[in-house]
């Protein structure tokens, strides 16, 4: 991913929580552009785009998924 | 650099240059024992999970620190995967013995509810040896 191109990835929600990958791409809005292209039941498709910045592209792209998942392990893995 | 491992395997690892993706059989190591495994390494590494196929979870690690070694990461997470596996075993097959011994512990305390005995204002019984006789 360089700057101003577009990576497309699916997030299965076996992983990612929808409402995880929502609150990551609002967090990481100076950076990236996060689109929702759909949404089944089984997975979130999205398109991510670099706004530009000091960090790397693929950097931000990385630690944007980390995020994600950090917040997606969290809500599944909640007791209760 | 590229290493693959056998097809047979309940965990298979690739690596290139600067990333790691592993296979991980969803028949032997669970969703949730996975999910934990990469929580921890989420701090030194980057993760993207994805389904590579029915029952197989394709995990992609990427060190944080360029002159992290890719083996290291690859025999580091391999073990937290059987580490949270075998927790998860443990807790599932002594789950019931951890319910009867809280259970038993707080119908203990329900002792607890009950008013102590003598009268809170004379905790040391001066009025009743007073009564009984006694010095």
């Amino acid at each position: 991913m360089s700057s101003g191109s577009t990576a497309r990835l699916s997030l299965s929600h076996d992983v990612y929580e929808p409402s995880a990958v929502r609150e990551a791409a609002e967090a990481y809005s100076d950076h990236l552009n996060v689109q929702i292209l759909s949404s089944s039941s089984a997975e979130t498709e999205i398109v991510v785009r670099h706004l530009g910045g000091d960090l790397l592209p693929e950097q931000v792209l990385d630690e944007f998924l980390n995020h994600v998942l950090d917040l997606s392990v969290r809500r599944k893995l909640r007791p209760g | 650099m590229r290493r693959e491992s056998g097809d047979a395997r309940p965990l298979r690892a690739t690596a290139d240059e600067d990333a790691l993706i592993l296979l991980v059989d969803e028949s032997v190591y669970s969703r949730e024992a996975l999910l934990r495994a990469c929580y921890w390494f989420t701090d030194r590494c980057y993760l993207f999970v994805s389904r590579s196929g029915p029952n197989v979870f394709s995990v992609r690690i990427r060190a944080k620190a360029k002159a992290t070694d890719l083996g290291t990461i690859s025999g580091e997470f391999e073990n937290a995967l059987v580490d949270q596996q075998v927790r998860q075993d443990i807790e599932s097959e002594t789950s019931r013995l951890r319910e009867l011994i809280v259970a038993k512990a707080f119908a203990e305390g329900q002792g607890l509810d009950d008013a102590p005995g003598g009268d809170v204002r004379d905790p040391v019984e001066v009025a009743k040896s007073k009564t009984d006789g006694k010095p």
